[in-house]
């Protein structure tokens, strides 16, 4: 057992109530640092899986590992801690519509204790970083789709997480944002961010050193094993 | 210091922002009813008092009696009686009054203006020491020493009193009981309502990894202001009803103005249902958070 890997699943199933199975005897590990690209068609299993690591549902078997942490063992506050570590980029947004861009950003960091004023300046490195400085009192319903996406995609790297999960982070926004947010997420791989992308898009990964998982129904293949997978 | 955070957009939610009225409408209501209670309890501390201040004897005359043998059995009566130990003042009641009172039972129109017979005669003492007063033994010497002399036992009217005020008391406390029930139940409600409107806010929080008590918080805190400002006007409100209730029902009582009879102690008790209220709200609602959470886990 590598228990150095970033991600670790052991024949992983997942079925939601007395349903049919979602995820199927899924395994595979990631290094630290590495980036993947979890592709499929709609309803295949991508966000189950992707609600499989943030720890948004349980599996029905098998297990998990976590940045070194067994998901079974670990108990609430450690669950906790460990979510502090993973950021995460829904495919809705999920911005709370009633807090200014910069608060939703901001959010992460209040969780864990950050007064406003410590946050402030660090909060509005990374609006400029997405290119949303001029738009940091803006309200979410007032930002584009790509927009909002990058604010989603601030609030979800402003803990330098150790692990960043996006699901279909470029599912609501055209072609020019998209490549933004792929260049974004390709920069924070850089600095050392394992990635995990989920989306029906094959056409935005086409690197070599990016992992590429493939679902279909249910089923998980490893289709690209760059040379940073475990 | 921990910055509380406060993201959780509870005053757009129907049931948690009306939760001040609902507080103002119980702690108005409660104060109102254990006001009330208090006011009856010093009236009947004030009129036991005064009974149990003084005793009344009533001497009547025989048929053989006329107004000279009369005066001088009621003269020799005041000088037994002045002897007696724990005695602190004997007085007779004017005739006038005698008359008010008979007057009152076989009608005033009946009664002659100048009898000519002698009218019983009431005798008011007043005691020195109503602690250590025994009834039963002055009763005893009263009726050897004074042929005909009744002793008025007061202290019966004093029983019906006091049954009647414990009564009251206990309803008082009942339906207090009762608020505080229904205002439990209010606060449980509202948070339950709260958790389900924002359920999807609390789930990104959670994600986020924002703990149980975190989220607890959010509610405590909102829960705190509104009955904290719910109390406050309830109070108020309370404290207006019996203004204008005493002004309007002319509240004045033989022992003075009711309402202004609460002692300090009393305000103090009264103001301690806005804290209970304040105080219950918030930790039941952070309770309620934490368990429900809990249970979702």
């Amino acid at each position: 057992m590598q228990l150095d890997a970033a991600v670790k699943f052991y024949k992983v199933g997942m079925r939601y109530g007395a349903g049919k199975e979602v995820l199927h005897d899924v395994s595979f590990s990631l290094e630290p640092g590495s980036f993947s690209f979890v592709t499929g068609v709609s309803g295949a299993g991508k966000s189950t899986l992707l609600k499989l690591l943030y720890m948004a549902e349980q599996p029905s078997y098998g297990s998990i590992h976590l940045l070194g942490h067994s998901l079974v063992d670990t108990n609430k506050e450690e669950l906790t801690k460990l979510r502090r570590r993973i950021g995460i980029v829904f495919q809705d947004f999920r911005l709370l519509n009633h807090l200014t861009a910069a608060e939703n950003v901001a959010l992460p960091l209040r969780i864990a204790g950050a007064t406003v004023c410590q946050v402030k300046d660090y909060v509005l490195e990374l609006l400029d970083w997405v290119g949303l400085s001029e738009q940091r009192d803006k309200m979410p319903s007032s930002l584009s789709g790509g927009q909002q996406q990058r604010v989603a995609l601030a609030r979800a790297v402003v803990t330098r997480p150790s692990l960043l999960l996006a699901d279909e982070p470029t599912g609501n926004i055209d072609d020019e944002n998209a490549k933004k947010i792929m260049y974004l997420l390709a920069e924070l791989n850089k600095i050392g961010t394992t990635v995990i992308v989920a989306s029906h898009r094959k056409d935005l990964c086409r690197d070599p050193n990016i992992n590429q998982l493939l679902i279909e129904s249910g089923r998980l293949e490893v289709l690209n094993k760059s040379p940073k997978q475990c | 210091m921990r910055e509380t955070l406060k993201v959780i957009p509870l005053l757009n939610d129907p049931t948690i922002r009306y939760l001040g009225w609902s507080v103002t409408f119980m702690v108005w209501l409660s104060t109102l009813f254990l006001g009330l209670s208090m006011i009856i309890s010093n009236l009947g501390d004030k009129s036991a008092d005064r009974l149990l201040g003084k005793v009344t004897i009533q001497i009547n005359p025989t048929e053989l009696d006329n107004f000279a043998a009369f005066d001088s059995k009621i003269t020799h009566a005041i000088e037994t009686l002045m002897k007696l130990p724990g005695i602190e003042s004997v007085e007779t009641l004017p005739h006038s009054q005698i008359n008010k009172i008979l007057g009152r039972l076989i009608g005033s129109d009946v009664l002659p203006h100048s009898p000519a017979f002698p009218l019983p005669t009431v005798i008011e003492i007043q005691l020195a020491d109503k602690s250590r007063f025994g009834l039963d033994k002055f009763k005893s010497s009263v009726t050897s020493a004074i042929p005909n002399a009744k002793v008025i036992q007061q202290l019966s009217w004093f029983d019906i009193q006091n049954q009647i005020r414990n009564a009251i008391n206990v309803w008082a406390w009942g339906i207090m009981g009762l608020i505080f029930l229904g205002f439990i139940v209010t606060i449980i409600f509202a948070t339950r309502t709260g958790l389900i409107v924002h359920s999807d806010i609390i789930e990104l929080l959670y994600l986020l990894g924002a703990r149980n008590k975190d989220i607890a918080r959010q509610f405590s805190i909102h829960c705190f202001h509104a009955s904290l400002k719910g109390t406050l006007l309830g109070w108020l409100l309370a404290v207006i009803t019996f203004f204008v209730s005493a002004k309007l029902i002319d509240w004045e009582t033989p022992y003075g103005l009711g309402f202004l009879s609460v002692s300090w102690l009393q305000w103090t008790s009264l103001a301690m249902i806005g804290f209970l209220a304040v105080v219950s709200s918030t930790i039941v609602s952070n309770i309620t958070v934490r368990e429900r959470l809990r249970r979702l886990a």
